[in-house]
């Protein structure tokens, strides 16, 4: 019994070890900008909508 | 105030390890405005490094380690401006100032049990603060209540020739006559989803309480939602793409790898690789989401919805294993406002976050206001009048 928590503990450690595993992380932080580019592009504005700018001559 | 301002002869550390040794030799315009309105400067708080731009997986992602709230100090203070809440909360200054891309003000104010303004983009001058993003970054007060708040937005607020973003506008409360009026006359929208739907069960119970008094001190409620977009991904591009490009030096330098938190890092890499097709599309939904307000406000004065649907979290959990976010719903969830936090910052609009009471786990919960362009000294004065009511604001965690 006293083993399998021991086992369990170690899982949960194990497993925050691998979700901090850094390709793991530049994996998925590729994927979250492809999600959301996939998500803007889904957008269908009108032709003439422009970015908000601040640029003044 | 929070270290991402400069102040001469002080640190300035931005939270983050590769610029522990950093000192600016010049005051930012807040932090010169203050002193020139009598204001002493009692300390640099902590903050989350590079104000989390990256997407931080844990609470302690900060050179000074995790945001301890004062309320349980086993919880998070909240981020970005984590110590600018804490320290408020705590009793230990009367405001600080704080910075929000999206969400940096509003979050700490929640789960501190703080009243914090974010102004109108463009209102308080960035200049000499840390740039996560040109186009969304806003400085704003964080106080024991909407009239401190009030006080110290009017001594930074105004045009500014060092940023070239200022709107050239300043800050004046409405006269005592006008404040007293407008409580009975402003329109409200409010989608009852975003407490019914959305807030945990800690939260809901002192959400609807607070929502309730509201309604006693400004009765005219009226239905009104965002549309259907997606604000989440858009702030999030716009802010990650140009967050990457500000630091894209340290990114691609030898200190990178002394940032504390792994997914932050992650993030800013694969942020570095945004195509301009994107960021550029999030920014034309800006325009969109601008006149979709627009709509609204032509039927509402202000926006009501809940600051969090949360109370603050344990400082050892990952902050992105809770699920749903406020800017990602449940599809089964109707949506309404609860978006509000990355609307309101797409569309440079202002909010004031107010405590409207403490969940069933004893932490704080707040509510927030967003309205029009230049409308804080409405914003400030319907805080005010529920302050003036209801003694949240006053309530303090117990010394330990």
């Amino acid at each position: 019994m006293a083993k399998a928590k021991r086992r369990r503990a170690g899982t949960g450690t194990e497993r925050r070890g691998h979700i901090d595993d850094p390709a793991r992380l530049a994996r998925e932080a590729r994927e979250n900008v492809e999600k959301s580019a996939a998500e803007l592009r889904k957008q269908r504005l009108p032709i003439a909508t422009e970015p908000p700018t601040v640029y003044r001559p | 105030m929070k270290d991402l301002l400069a102040a001469r002869g002080a640190p300035t550390t931005w939270g983050a390890p590769p610029y522990r040794d950093q000192t600016i030799d010049a005051d930012a315009t807040a932090v010169r405005r203050l002193g020139r309105a009598g204001g002493v400067l009692a300390a640099k708080l902590a903050m989350v490094e590079l104000a989390g731009g990256g997407g931080y997986r844990y609470p302690s992602a900060s050179l000074q380690g995790p945001g301890r709230n004062p309320w349980d100090t086993e919880r998070w203070s909240g981020g970005s401006s984590s110590g600018s809440g804490a320290a408020v909360a705590a009793g230990l200054v009367p405001f600080a100032l704080g910075s929000e891309t999206s969400g940096s003000i509003g979050t700490p104010s929640a789960y501190c049990g703080v009243t914090g303004l974010r102004p109108t983009y463009g209102l308080v001058s960035r200049h000499g603060a840390m740039a996560l993003s040109w186009t969304l970054d806003k400085i704003g007060p964080m106080a024991r209540s909407a009239a401190d708040c009030s006080i110290a937005l009017e001594a930074i607020a105004g045009p500014d020739a060092s940023d070239a973003t200022s709107a050239g506008r300043r800050y004046r409360p409405l006269d005592r006559r006008a404040a007293r009026a407008a409580p009975k006359t402003v329109r409200i929208a409010f989608a009852e989803e975003d407490v019914a739907d959305h807030a945990s069960a800690e939260a809901k119970r002192a959400l609807e309480k607070g929502v309730a008094e509201l309604r006693r001190v400004a009765p005219r409620l009226v239905r009104e939602t965002l549309p259907e977009l997606p604000y989440g991904p858009a702030v999030g591009t716009v802010y990650a793409a140009e967050g990457a490009t500000i630091f894209a030096e340290l990114i691609e330098g030898p200190r990178f790898e002394e940032l504390v938190d792994a997914r932050q890092k992650a993030g800013l890499r694969a942020s570095l690789d945004i195509r301009a097709r994107d960021y550029l599309q999030a920014m034309r939904l800006r325009t969109k989401v601008s006149a979709a307000f627009a709509d609204i406000f032509t039927r509402a004065d202000v926006i009501l919805s809940v600051g969090r649907t949360i109370t603050a979290t344990p400082i050892t959990r990952p902050l992105d294993q809770p699920g749903r976010t406020a800017s990602n719903p449940a599809p089964s969830r109707r949506p309404g406002n609860v978006a509000l936090i990355a609307a309101g910052n797409l569309a440079g609009l202002p909010a004031i976050f107010f405590p409207c009471g403490l969940g069933t786990d004893g932490l704080p919960v707040g509510l927030q206001l967003v309205g029009p362009p230049f409308s804080e000294p409405l914003l400030v004065a319907l805080a005010d009048a529920y302050q003036n009511e209801t003694d949240h604001h006053r309530r303090r965690p117990a010394a330990s």
